[in-house]
This record gives C-alpha cells, sequence and structure tokens, in this order.
C-alpha cells in the first residue's frame, strides 16, 4: 500500500476512463480553513490533531492516492477558488467524482459555507445524478455535547431548504457527520464513504458475514494499519464505540510493534504484490516478514483479535464471550483457523480484479 | 492510614489542573480546555501501590490564594512532603518568581524536609530546536531564587520540563512518583530473576491507573542507549493509557495484551492490582531455552503466563510504605 502526494491539475482526460489507474475519486472541498487539509494529514500521514495549527492554506488542488483495498484519489479543492464559478470549466471533474466530501467549520458562522455548499450541489448534480455529497460538520470538538446535534440540524434544514429553493428537494444523495480530528469520527466518516466506493463491497461484507457466524464475534473489520479506516465491517449495527477501542487498538499495535518490534523491511511493494507472493507460498508468510498478530483481553469476557491478513491490511475482531469459563486457546485456535480461511476468501476476490 | 502530602501549585492558568486531570482522571490532552480555575485547594486521595498513599493538593493559582496559603496560621504548607511547583514558560512575570520565594520561605519553616519538583511547562509553546536551551535558561534563573538555596543545599531539588501534548508529561511524573517509592532494590531484584526466567530483552512495570513508570529491567545501561529505553518506556506509557481510556468507554477494563511484532513477541499483564507489566522477548528465544532443558514443549504464550502467575505472589508482597 501506498500513499503519494502529487499535485495534479484538474485536466481530465475526456473519455472518461483511464484504464492505467483507474481509481476512485474523492473530492475535498469547503471554505477555507473548514479543516480539509488538516483532515487528510492527520488520517493518512499520522499528523497529531494540534499540530494542525501549522498547516497553510492549500493554493493550488492537491491529490492523495490511496492505494489499498481500493485505488483512491483524494482531491483537495483549496477554499480560495471558487470552483462553482460558471467561468471555470468543472463539467469533468464532477462527471468523474465518486463523491464531494463538503467540509464545514462548525465552529465559525457556517451560513455561507451553506450557501456555498448549495451552488456545489446544484451543479455537481446537473453533471452527475448519481453524485453522492458527504457534508462534514466538521470541529464538532469546540461544541459543548448539547449544542452538537442543533448545530448539524440547523445546518441540515437550511441546506434542504435552499435545495428545496432551488428545485433540488429530489436530490436524496447527500448526508450529513459530525467530525473532529481530536477524536475518532473522522475515521469512522470516512470509513463510511470510502467504503461505498469499493466495487466488491458487497462480496467482502459476505465473506465477513461468515467469518462473523462461524467465530462467535460481535463486529469484525477489515481496516487499513496506517490510516485505521476500515474499508469493510459486517452487516451488523456498527457502535463507534466498538470501532473506536479497534482503532485503538491498530494504534498500539503499531505503535508497540515500531518501537519495540525491530526492523521492518519497509518495501513499498503494493497490495497486488503481497497478493502474488501469498498465492505462490499458499498462506504462509516468509519466515522473515512476520505480520503482525494482536490479542488483547478486556474484563467481562471481551476479547479483541487483529491479525495482518495481507501486507497493511488487518483483520479485527470484537468478541464477547459469555461462554464461562471458555478455553482461551482453543477460541484462539478457531480464530486463527478462520482468520486463514478469509485471507484465501479475500485473495480470490482480488484475483479476479487482477 | 498514613499520607504524604504533595503539593502542587503555581501560577493561575500555568497548568496544574491539566496535569492533574490528565494523569490521576484520564483527561486527555484537549479536554483540559474545559477546565476552570481552581478555587481555593482541590485534593485528591491517591492510593499508587499496595501501600504509597497520596494526598495530593491543587493549589488554586491565583496571587490572592498564593498570599493566603503563606499567612500566618494558615497550616496548607505544612507537612508536606513534597512540592510540584509548575512555571508556564511563557506566562511567567518578576511577580510570580517573588512569590514563589515567598512560599518556599514559608515552606522552609514548616516543612524543611520538603523534597521540591520544578515543572518548567507549556514546552510545546517552544520552537523545538530551541526547548533544551530555553528550559535550562529557565532553571538557571530559577536557581537564583534565594530561598530555594535552603533546599538546593540538601539535594531536594529537582527539575523537569513538561507539556500535556508529548509523552514528557508523563515522564516527569514517573520521575515525581519514582522519587516517593522508597525501596526499589528489592523490586529489581526480582525483575532481574523474573527476566532470566523467560529470557526477556526488557521488563517494564507500569502503575495500574496512572500507567506511570515504577521500574524497567534492565535498569541501567549505556548512557544513550538508556535515554532510548526512556523514552521507549514513556511512549508506551501514553499508547497504553490511550488504549485503556478507550476501553473504558465500553465499560470494560483492561487485562492483557499479547501481540508477535516483527521479531518480537510482546506481553502485556496484570502482576497485582497496583502494577502491569510488560515482557519484551525476541523472537523464538524462550522456546529454544525451553526445550534445552525440557522435553516438552511448551508455547512461549502459556510459559510467559505462567510465569506472571508465579510472579505475581512476591511482587504483591513488596512494602512501598518506605517503613523498615
Ligand atoms: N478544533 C479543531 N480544529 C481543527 C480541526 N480540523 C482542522 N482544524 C483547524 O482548522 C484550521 C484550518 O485547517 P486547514 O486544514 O488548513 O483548512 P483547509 O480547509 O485545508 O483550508 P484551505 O486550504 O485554505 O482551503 C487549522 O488551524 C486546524 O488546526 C478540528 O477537527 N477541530
Ligand atoms: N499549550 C499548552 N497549554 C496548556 C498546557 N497545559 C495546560 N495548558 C492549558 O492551560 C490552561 C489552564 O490550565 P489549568 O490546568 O486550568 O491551570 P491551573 O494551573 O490549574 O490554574 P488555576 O487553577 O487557576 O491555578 C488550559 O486551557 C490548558 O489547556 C501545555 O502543556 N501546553
Ligand atoms: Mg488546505
Ligand atoms: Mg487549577
Amino acid at each position: 500500500m501506498s500513499y503519494s502526494d502529487e499535485d495534479e491539475s484538474l485536466q481530465y482526460n475526456s473519455s472518461g476512463s483511464n484504464h492505467n489507474n483507474d481509481a476512485a475519486t474523492v473530492i475535498l472541498m469547503g471554505r477555507r480553513r473548514s479543516g480539509k487539509s488538516s483532515i487528510l494529514e492527520a488520517v493518512f500521514h499520522k499528523m497529531k490533531p494540534w499540530e494542525s495549527v501549522y498547516i497553510e492554506s492549500t493554493a493550488k488542488p492537491e491529490v492523495l492516492n490511496v492505494a489499498s483495498l481500493i485505488n483512491i484519489n483524494l482531491m483537495e479543492l483549496p477554499g480560495q477558488i471558487d470552483y462553482v464559478d460558471p467561468e471555470y470549466d468543472n463539467s469533468q471533474m464532477f462527471r468523474q467524482t465518486g463523491a464531494i466530501i463538503y467540509v464545514i467549520d462548525a465552529q465559525d458562522e457556517y451560513y455561507g459555507a451553506v450557501r456555498n455548499l448549495i451552488r456545489v450541489v446544484e451543479k455537481a448534480y446537473m453533471e452527475n445524478p448519481n453524485i453522492r455529497v458527504e457534508v462534514l460538520v466538521h470541529k464538532i470538538d469546540g461544541l459543548s455535547e448539547e449544542f452538537r446535534d442543533d448545530t448539524v440540524r440547523d445546518i441540515k434544514d437550511r441546506t434542504s431548504e435552499m435545495l428545496y429553493d432551488g428545485g433540488l428537494e429530489s436530490f436524496a444523495g447527500i448526508d450529513f457527520y459530525q467530525t473532529s480530528i481530536y477524536d475518532q469520527s473522522i475515521y469512522e466518516v470516512l470509513s463510511k464513504i470510502i467504503s461505498r466506493l469499493i466495487p466488491e463491497l458487497p462480496s467482502l461484507e459476505h465473506l465477513l458475514d461468515n467469518f462473523v457466524q462461524h467465530s462467535a464475534i460481535e463486529k469484525a473489520f477489515i481496516c487499513d494499519l496506517k490510516s485505521k479506516l476500515y474499508f469493510v465491517t459486517d452487516s451488523s449495527p456498527l457502535d463507534s464505540k466498538i470501532y473506536e477501542v479497534c482503532a485503538e487498538l491498530i494504534d498500539l499495535s503499531i505503535d508497540l510493534d515500531s518501537l519495540l518490534g525491530g526492523n521492518h523491511d519497509d518495501d513499498s511493494s503494493s497490495l497486488e504484490g503481497s497478493i502474488t507472493e501469498g498465492a505462490i507460498t499458499d498462506g504462509e508468510s516468509t519466515p522473515k516478514q512476520k505480520r503482525l498478530r494482536c490479542v488483547s483481553k478486556l474484563s467481562s469476557g471481551i476479547k479483541l483479535y487483529l491479525h495482518e491478513v495481507l501486507k497493511d491490511l488487518c483483520l479485527i475482531a470484537f468478541i464477547r464471550d459469555d461462554g464461562i469459563g471458555a478455553d482461551d486457546s482453543a477460541t484462539l485456535a478457531v480464530l486463527d483457523y478462520n482468520a486463514a480461511i478469509f485471507r484465501k476468501g479475500l485473495e480470490r476476490i482480488f484475483h479476479d480484479r487482477l | 492510614m498514613s499520607y504524604k502530602n504533595i503539593l502542587l501549585m503555581g501560577k493561575s492558568g500555568s497548568g496544574k489542573s491539566s496535569m492533574r486531570n490528565m494523569i490521576f482522571s484520564n483527561y486527555s490532552a484537549i479536554d483540559t480546555r474545559r477546565l476552570g480555575a481552581t478555587i481555593d485547594v482541590e485534593r485528591t486521595q491517591i492510593r499508587l501501590l499496595n501501600n504509597l498513599n497520596l494526598s495530593l493538593m491543587d493549589c488554586g493559582g491565583q496571587d490572592s490564594y498564593m498570599l493566603n496559603y503563606i499567612k500566618a496560621g494558615s497550616t496548607k504548607l505544612n507537612n508536606a512532603e513534597l512540592l510540584i511547583y509548575v512555571f508556564d514558560i511563557e506566562g511567567t512575570q518578576p511577580k510570580d518568581f517573588e512569590i514563589f520565594n515567598l512560599i518556599l520561605n514559608t515552606l522552609k519553616n514548616l516543612s524543611p524536609r520538603c523534597k521540591i519538583f520544578l515543572l518548567v511547562h507549556k514546552m510545546d509553546l517552544v520552537n523545538e530546536e530551541e526547548r533544551e536551551k530555553v528550559f535550562l535558561d529557565f532553571y538557571v534563573g530559577v536557581k537564583s531564587s534565594s530561598n530555594l538555596k535552603f533546599f538546593l543545599d540538601q539535594n531536594n531539588v529537582q527539575c523537569a520540563q513538561t507539556s500535556i501534548w508529548d509523552e514528557s508529561l508523563y515522564k516527569a511524573w514517573s520521575q515525581i512518583v519514582g522519587s516517593l517509592i522508597p525501596e526499589t532494590q528489592a523490586l529489581q531484584k526480582h525483575l532481574k530473576n523474573l527476566g532470566n526466567i523467560v529470557s526477556a530483552e526488557f521488563i517494564m512495570i507500569f502503575e495500574t491507573s496512572t500507567f506511570l513508570k515504577i521500574a524497567t529491567h534492565p535498569n541501567s545501561l549505556p548512557k544513550d542507549e538508556q535515554a532510548d529505553l526512556d523514552s521507549i518506556t514513556q511512549r508506551v506509557s501514553g499508547i497504553i493509557k490511550n488504549y485503556k481510556k478507550s476501553v473504558e468507554k465500553i465499560s470494560a477494563r483492561f487485562r492483557s495484551l499479547t501481540l508477535y511484532a516483527n521479531s518480537k513477541s510482546i506481553y502485556l499483564d496484570n502482576l497485582t492490582d497496583n502494577m502491569v507489566i510488560m515482557i519484551v522477548i525476541p523472537d523464538s528465544k524462550i522456546e529454544k531455552d525451553i526445550n534445552k532443558s525440557t522435553t516438552v514443549k511448551i508455547s512461549e504464550e502459556k510459559y510467559v503466563q505462567d510465569v506472571i502467575k508465579r510472579a505475581r505472589k512476591t511482587f504483591e508482597k513488596l512494602d512501598f510504605s518506605g517503613k523498615k
């Protein structure tokens, strides 16, 4: 898996399909200082949230490529430039975009931002009626708990009113979320947005549902070890707190590994590379490059299980054991066994893609 | 039950309550923005190890309060075991040094054996390259406070730089707690034994509620390696504290963790009610050693768990009260 920053101009090839690099595109928009760069830095470059105060305003569009279970280009359009200006030809841009993430600073006056959002929606919908618009009511940490829901509701109401006025009341592809880089909310929301763009999502979900069934697991995720985002989860309802613990376990495993685990040969081998390698060695990891495996026990019979099934991609299971005195080592053996089966299933799905 | 009195002082807004709540009440750094000025004194009773009981007095730092503490007849500075004095690196004025000096003067009379820990705080506000120099300059300035000499002469003054935004906070508070634990030789001896039994690369012991470091094995290394180990210890402490905190949000408590990393195995487990142990073992080292002496192949994990289980009794008996 690799992340790379590269400047990219807004030139799009007109055919709309680029076979060498058919990455999904997600556009981040929002007014100046709303927090777009901070979100990308915090999630994909491990920037500490408080360090984001030093980020400079972005001057031109910037693309961050994330290549993992999904190949995706995250493009930040700086707030300085008005992209819905009629002078500006943005039709190609919206046509090729899977989703627009529109960031609104909840700590600032937001009426202007909502007006701008409406213009973006109008334009994007015109070019691409299937487009999704994900509105992040961001920097929510600065609001006291009791105002958070009210603020989101207000923004939501204003938006639907104005969409109605613009004759766009039928547009259903818009959702609102509360986010902050100071907690796990931004990870959860980005996970949801990105996972929707994975073409194989239904089969992956099915794979996880099977895994959960056979191993008496409450919740399971496939997560990216580098960003902590989950790409897939089983179809049972998601409890944010459980995802938060799982994300924290990833942090812990990665940090302990890098502090104490000795040297990794940090090659930039891609997902494809590791799949072929896995296929050749029939699921056995090479002795030198051992994959992470972590088991944590909590009170009241809760166990967390993390296993790196492909390079930088891990399977996490949240287990609530009410079987009194259940044999731990047996449970773990079953988990390891099922993780191996799961890994095979994952490889099969991606062989079809390649 | 006897308590050791710990005073936490410094001017208003210097960050005392922030530190207290982060170390003892699970606040994260961002939560501290919500704190209001402390009114008078907030007292927290803390039981750290089997029999190490602290009474931490977070003293509101507004001038009127500070002058109250040193008024004739005030008993706040009586019987103090330790004074932790916090300086805000950005907001300290000459007047604040005067008040500091007055406090020391009273302390000299009421608690002459008191140890002093100076924390130069909010160091995150200083450019990273200049931190060391700014810190040293500040310390030199503080040292010239006339009333500190009395305590310096008894070798009872320590100083550290801190920030709530990095692990320096844990480092300083580990030192503080370390200075309150009277007898760690017994602990060190047991750790060494344990280390040999499991062929550990190193072992760390943390206090359960605060996750401050209590001891490590090996306990002394060449200087630069020691610095590495210290910084690793503090970071580990911070990382696990975060995890513990998120676990509490689902109403659970942390029990244990086993991590197989690239070339190490890492085990974290409760050692006693007050101690968590972390053992780091180079890959497959134990299995080799075990197999030399036994014919049965025991899995490493099971073996380590058994060793920890047996060690519990020994560690539970350790006395931290300072009574001989
Ligand atoms: N409190 C809080 N502040 C945030 C959060 N996210 C970003 N910020 C702050 O918002 C400010 C602006 O962030 P940027 O990421 O540069 O904003 P941007 O949207 O990229 O701005 P342009 O590049 O000018 O379009 C910084 O000072 C960040 O520290 C958040 O979740 N909470
Ligand atoms: N930048 C920075 N800010 C800090 C740090 N520690 C605390 N603060 C901030 O300083 C402010 C005041 O902190 P408090 O802990 O309430 O101060 P206090 O010393 O208890 O003040 P009194 O109770 O009035 O004596 C809070 O907004 C904290 O977020 C630090 O290390 N760096
Ligand atoms: Mg930006
Ligand atoms: Mg206070």
